[in-house]
């Protein structure tokens, strides 16, 4: 057997089969079991013992690239929240033309569906450019920071949420950010939650995982949603199937033919160099 | 309209990966359809939300004329296209860089100080164990001012480089699944809302 083929395979071969196997548990779902981390635990619990009524700061820091992975979290959230007649007010710093309008979308449906109303339950702030400008301004002064109006240029004196929500310092009792970079936890930690100390949760893209465990470790961010197998397991915890959950299985089903395309590579790499040794 | 939002976004998806077979035109239209409309949209974005706010509402309908400062210093900017001053953009760059530089010394030891005092704690199990061995050969590793030619230095630093490459194993092993989620997320937009074939 020609073992150097099974390293050459055309990559266009390999993007099919991933796709098929992608696309098959969508139209057949199998039901694998989603096991629920402890990290995704404390992000759930760290918002579950708010008291009723709290402020919870939520960015949506993210592009279009990584949307699939974070927008589930912030339907999840909006639900958890909303249920606890928590109050939400959202920022996007990572992008501003897709950013502030996914906040709004995701978090719009959930409330829409359980009769909470824009302004009064919850606001979009949107992007402004120099996030750390911004952030350090809103410790003390929301409405500065943002310059006195929401995501479409609304001011804020229409909103009864903004008159309550004045300083980050005095009236947020939660950050929770979801990320694919910078600005990030990272920029949040540096500027608001470390010098306030105030509880800072959320979820991140998977590139992210392995870069945010030293801050789980150290305390600085109560829990972490890891891409969209973490999305999944806070969708359970909140007790609504939603988009994280329903990609399950097609991501298992991918990571199984990497997985799978992996071993077959390295079995041909060392089953040649045998050969060549042998000759 | 929200379907032909769908439809729009399923035709630049396939637009997009058609790129995965060779690069061709459709795949070029949908790059220029992008970068087109983030530009069109951010400027739109810009002056609605951060100009019009402090310029007309702050600066001229409230007096706050103390804005025309920072405003005048980020106009600087654009004397780089007069030719025989350019430096004097390099001014606004520098405002901007000090600025910067200024206030992240001055916040981010309050964000690394927790994890350096998280690193003290006692060896009472193998995590704790692990993890210190870990973290003392990989900032061996880093110190490049001692000569780790052979002996147990080399040894020790070796130690610091694999724990640095399983590091590098889990980043990798990490962004693959990204990756693969990213993918779900266009496949549910074609087949669910697109032509709702799944549900």
């Amino acid at each position: 057997m020609d073992w150097e083929k099974l390293q050459y395979i055309d990559i266009r071969i390999l993007y099919v089969i991933i796709l098929l196997c992608m696309i098959i548990p969508m139209f057949k779902p199998i039901g694998l079991p989603v096991a629920i981390s402890e990290n995704s635990r404390k992000v759930y619990e760290v918002i579950e013992n708010l008291p009723d009524g709290s402020v919870i700061w939520v960015s949506h820091d993210t592009g279009p690239g990584n949307a699939p992975e974070l927008n589930p979290m912030i339907t999840a959230l909006a639900r958890q929240a909303f249920r606890k007649n928590c109050k939400l007010v959202g920022t996007a710093f990572f992008n501003e033309n897709v950013g502030p309008t996914l906040l709004y979308d995701h978090i719009n449906e959930v409330a829409q569906e359980m009769g909470k109303e824009y302004g009064v339950d919850w606001v979009n702030l949107g992007y402004r450019i120099n996030a750390e400008a911004c952030m350090k301004v809103m410790v003390d002064d929301v409405w500065a920071g943002v310059g006195g109006v929401d995501w479409t240029g609304t001011p804020l004196d229409n909103f009864p949420l903004m008159q309550q929500v004045r300083s980050i310092r005095n009236d947020v009792d939660l950050i929770f950010v979801t990320t694919v970079g910078s600005p990030g936890y990272a920029t949040w930690m540096t500027f608001v939650t470390q010098p306030l100390n105030k509880p800072l949760t959320g979820g991140a893209s998977l590139t992210m995982y392995s870069g945010v465990q030293h801050y789980i470790r150290s305390g600085q961010l109560k829990g972490f949603l890891g891409g969209l197998r973490g999305a999944a397991e806070y969708e359970q915890l909140v007790g609504h199937p939603g988009q994280g959950l329903s990609g399950m299985d097609a991501q298992s089903m991918g990571h199984i033919t990497v997985l799978v395309f992996l071993l077959l590579g390295n079995i041909g790499y060392f089953m040649a160099r045998s050969k060549n040794n042998r000759q | 309209m929200e379907q032909l939002g769908y439809i729009v976004s399923s035709i630049c998806i396939l637009m997009a990966w058609s790129y995965l077979i060779k690069e061709n035109a459709l795949y070029t239209f949908a790059e220029h359809l992008l970068v087109g409309m983030a530009v069109g949209r951010g400027i739109a974005y810009t002056i609605e939300v951060q100009l019009t706010p402090r310029i007309v509402d702050q600066m001229i309908g409230q007096g706050r004329w103390s804005l025309l400062i920072p405003a005048l210093i980020g106009c600087l900017i654009y004397f780089r296209f007069v030719k025989g001053y350019e430096w004097v953009s390099r001014i606004c760059m520098a405002v901007w860089i000090g600025y910067g530089a200024g206030n992240t010394l001055a916040f981010n030891p309050a964000t690394y100080m927790p994890q350096v005092f998280d690193s003290f704690f006692k060896l009472d199990s193998i995590d704790n164990i692990i993890y210190f061995f870990v973290v003392v050969s990989v900032l061996w590793y880093f110190i490049f001012t001692v000569k780790k030619d052979a002996g147990f230095g080399k040894q020790f630093s070796m130690i610091g480089r694999y724990a640095l490459m399983v590091a590098f194993g889990s980043a990798y092993g990490s962004i693959t699944m990204a990756y693969l989620s990213l993918i779900i997320g266009q496949l549910q937009i074609i087949l669910r809302d697109t032509l709702h074939l799944v549900k």
